[in-house]
């Protein structure tokens, strides 16, 4: 998902997140819940996460619906089905923080608390790497049909005809990142290294965590 | 001060067989140095050894002297090499980290260390040198753009010895014509660069000095020029003249775009059956697309593709594995097509019958590695046993994208000579897309050149040569 | 700026300001024994894991126990044996799902967690009887288990946090037992898959140690 991107500090962010899928899976049978998530949302929209907010409005909804549907199907209870949407919702809105911050973004502010490079350059890599690796899905399936291998559903032909070549390009594809990567001065340990464009927290920053753990404070309150 | 000077250097992955056999090497600063030689023959390894990447990512046995600017590499990490040499690989693509390419062109100079300020002034200057936007997305951009991203995150390093490897895979005649004037600036001021290639007839005008690396020896070349008349020479066309027949595929008003972008536009012509048609153009013009059309792996979003092949094609449109078998496609990189455990099997899967797998393995001269998983083989036999593989299904169409890219001119030659037999032997209908000068002409009896994503000119081999003579 | 001016520019920012005295070093330098090609190799994996589980959050809340591991238990199993199979360390499991888990810590901070901990738990095991990694069937246990093992850490937190629907669900013992043994068999399937295509990777020379 795209959109919002560098509004939060990253760690602001990773808090922000965990504190509003825990405080909605932990409250999600009060009465109050969705009360706060609705806060969660109007919170996370006024610090600049609008776009982000309004993709996962829909999904949320028609999702949490659906499941809330079926649980209030298959126990009758009422409270059942809210607390389903409940925690259907905190889980979408968790996501909004994550969209807001870039692998770099990230993986500049761990460098820059001292973490390990092999971590933050792991996780650089993990998340950097989705959208070659869609691609890469994408042309294996495409070869595999142009070699008139089959459908994908029969355990025979995904084994050999998609998730061998499929393989066999990410071994050759982290071989030639791994020695870009080496090549271009990285080293896991010892040389100095400086940080390009780092974001740092910023009262902005301190103001949204406050808001959001208000909400959290709160609805304790209320419970 | 020489900038590179390898003394009676030997190398052996294995510890058996010497890939460099007691060689010597130099390059100068102020010089742009070409190192050539056919697929496998060490040129690769030796980049390696005078980056650093061989001894301390690769492992092996390495013996003599290696050293840049005088001072000897063999006892120094990557991290520091990495600040005398920089190396452009191969593969683009596969070397991107980031998402966009101020962020890119940074990576390096946070691992140097650079201050800030710095690093924003070089990301300036080489995306100004490059012509990249340093605010464009990595993954958005096309292939000679990758290749111009990575060398540019090279440069930004600032290291006075530039190590290429087949720079010009992805670009087209103009780009290359412009990565060299660069690199040949570059070597003005004082850069050794040195520059792996295939294509000899693009960069030897440019370059200082020739070696070549054969049968893990590395020789000089005094005589550029006759290098360049015996090694540059176009492929022959043998085959007789195409005798005109009815349309395969006439494509007409055809537009495609994708991500809000218009990639083609009112593109019509036609694809005359059991001829062999080129499609010219610069990258990022639309070549590929139009082949993927006319493959069926995407829908146009305006016009139509009328086919005589088989009226049960007109019923839908989702290719099947019917259509497959009539349509052989050819990929640019044979390793997404090669999935069995042996070649055999790889010919023999989807082939009409196992007789006629078996004359494909003797006529593709891969009946001796018949046993050897396909990941295994070099790259030029793969790219014959992909093709292989393909000729089995006995397609009456075959369209190959960009066949010949990374090909030797030796391979090259093995390669055209073996399209243009399988051509004459079965009378498939041939699709090729390329920017090779080299051996166009030889794939062509019909030419359409694509510019703006529409077609520009058609003609026959005189387009091909009008082509290529315009932007040489 | 001409070409000319902007080499100049490029070479000037790159000169060191005082020349530094430099001793010729050529440490190995690595993490815990891990190279960057371990670290890349294991960050690959970690992304197709991410990219093949990304129905994870329709599985959910969906109630009924074990449905995330039934849903997720090939991919959670397949990938990580072939990175450890190639990346045959202790921890690269661990440091598998530290790399998936950035993204997980924004969809399911409990399975974050709780797969770290599978992770540690299963290495854990592995090493223990098998004492490296050296064999492949230390790889295929590690895996075959790693999975599986967050079985019971949901079970107790969908007691702790669920509504009524799921924890009558995970209450009804046969469920429980018939999810759970899927889930192992398919793991099991998954880590064999996994050293089976890393086996046949090795012996075509595409994957090097």
């Amino acid at each position: 998902m795209s959109g919002d991107k560098n509004i939060l500090y990253p760690l602001t962010g990773i808090l922000s997140a965990v504190v509003i899928l825990l405080s909605g899976l932990i409250f999600a049978k009060n009465i109050w819940c969705p009360v706060l998530l609705v806060w969660f949302f109007i919170w996370l929209m006024l610090f600049g996460c609008y776009r982000a907010c309004l993709k996962v409005l829909l999904p949320m909804l028609v999702l949490g619906g659906i499941f809330a549907g079926i649980t209030y199907l298959a126990s009758g209870d009422g409270m059942s089905a809210m607390s389903m949407m409940n925690r259907m919702a905190a889980v979408f809105l968790a996501v909004v923080p994550g969209t807001s911050i870039t692998p770099v973004q990230m993986a500049r502010c761990l460098s820059s608390l001292r973490m390990p490079r092999a971590v933050t350059l792991g996780m650089l890599i993990a998340l950097s790497f989705v959208p070659l690796l869609t691609l890469e899905i994408r042309r294996v399936r495409e070869a595999m049909v142009t070699r008139g291998a089959g459908s994908i559903f029969s355990p025979q032909i995904l084994y050999r005809a998609f998730l061998i070549p499929l393989i066999t390009r990410l071994v050759n594809i982290s071989d030639t990142l791994s020695l870009s990567v080496e090549t271009r001065g990285f080293t896991l340990s010892g040389s100095d290294y400086s940080i390009y464009h780092l974001q740092s927290f910023r009262p902005k920053d301190a103001v949204y965590i406050i808001g959001i753990v208000l909400g959290v404070v709160g609805m304790a309150v209320i419970v | 001060m020489r900038a590179v000077e390898l003394k009676d250097v030997s190398f052996s992955y294995d510890g058996e067989k010497q890939v460099l056999n007691h060689v010597s090497f130099t390059a100068e600063h102020g010089e742009v140095t070409l190192l050539i030689g056919p697929s496998g023959c060490g040129k690769s390894t030796l980049l390696s050894i005078l980056s650093g990447i061989i001894p301390n990512i690769t492992a092996g046995n390495l013996t003599g002297q290696v050293s840049v600017d005088g001072e000897s590499i063999l006892n120094l990490g990557t991290d520091e090499i990495c600040r005398k040499v920089g190396i452009v690989l191969q593969n683009p693509e596969a070397q991107i980290v980031h998402k966009r390419v101020e962020d890119e062109i940074a990576f390096g100079l946070e691992n140097i260390g650079l201050a800030e300020e710095k690093i924003a002034s070089q990301i300036d200057t080489v995306c100004k040198m490059m012509e990249l936007d340093k605010n464009w997305q990595t993954r958005t951009l096309s292939g000679g753009q990758k290749q111009r991203l990575v060398t540019a995150s090279t440069l930004a390093m600032g290291q006075k010895v530039l190590v290429l490897d087949e720079p010009l895979a992805n670009l087209d005649q103009t780009g290359g014509r412009e990565l060299m004037e660069l690199l040949r600036n570059l070597a003005g001021h004082g850069y050794a660069v040195i520059v792996v290639e295939h294509r000899v007839d693009m960069v030897l005008p440019y370059a200082d000095s020739l070696w070549t690396v054969e049968e893990g020896t590395v020789r000089k070349i005094d005589d550029k020029q006759e290098y360049l008349n015996t090694n540059t020479q176009k492929i022959k066309d043998t085959l007789p003249e195409y005798r005109p027949q009815e349309n395969l595929f006439s494509l007409e008003n055809i537009s495609y775009s994708a991500g809000g972008r218009e990639i083609l536009r009112d593109v019509t012509f036609s694809v005359p059956k059991g001829a062999r048609t080129v499609i010219l153009g610069e990258n990022g013009c639309g070549k590929t697309t139009l082949l993927r059309l006319i493959a069926r792996l995407n829908r146009p979003t305006g016009g139509k593709i009328v086919q005589t092949l088989d009226a049960c094609f007109d019923r839908r449109f989702n290719p099947d594995k019917r259509w497959f078998q009539s349509v052989g496609v050819v990929y640019q990189n044979p390793n997404y097509q090669l999935f069995m455990p042996t070649v055999y099997q790889e010919v023999r899967f989807g082939a009409v019958s196992d007789e006629y797998a078996e004359e494909i393995l003797e006529r593709f001269s891969i009946s001796h590695i018949r046993n050897r998983h396909p990941q295994s083989l070099s790259e030029g036999q793969k790219r014959r046993a992909s093709i292989a593989a393909i000729a089995a299904t006995q397609p009456k169409v075959l369209l190959l994208d960009e066949p010949t890219v990374g090909r030797d001119y030796q391979g090259l030659k093995e390669l055209v000579e073996l399209l243009n037999e399988l051509h004459r032997q079965t009378g498939c209908t041939m699709v090729t897309v390329t920017h090779d000068v080299r051996c166009a002409e030889a794939l062509c009896d019909k030419a359409v050149l694509i510019e703006g994503g529409t077609v520009q000119k058609q003609g026959g081999k005189e387009l091909v040569r009008e082509y290529f003579g315009e932007r040489s | 700026m001409k070409q000319n001016d902007l080499t100049e520019t490029l070479l000037e920012n790159t000169q060191p300001e005082a020349p530094v005295e430099k001793k010729a070093t050529k440490e190995k330098k690595s993490f815990l024994g891990y190279q960057i090609k371990d670290i890349v190799f294991l960050a690959v994996m970690s992304a197709v894991i991410l990219v093949t589980s990304a129905f994870m959050p329709l599985l959910l809340h969906i109630p009924l126990f074990g449905v995330i591991q039934l849903g997720l238990g090939l991919q959670f199993s397949m990938f990580p044996a072939i990175g450890l199979a190639k990346v045959r360390k202790p921890f690269s499991l661990v440091f598998m799902s530290v790399f998936s888990g950035v993204v997980l810590l924004f969809m399911n901070t409990v399975m974050f967690v709780c797969l770290l901990f599978c992770a540690l738990i299963a290495e854990g095991v592995s090493l223990l009887i098998f004492r490296s990694y050296e064999k492949d069937v230390a790889c295929f246990v590690a895996c075959a288990v790693y999975f599986p093992l967050s079985l019971p850490f949901m079970y107790v937190w969908y007691q702790i946090m669920g509504g009524t629907v799921l924890s009558y669900v995970s209450s009804i013992w046969w469920v429980t037992a018939l999810m759970s043994i899927a889930v192992v068999a398919l793991c099991c399937l998954g880590s064999f898959l996994g050293v089976r295509i890393s086996k046949e990777l090795k012996k075509s020379g595409v994957m090097k140690k």
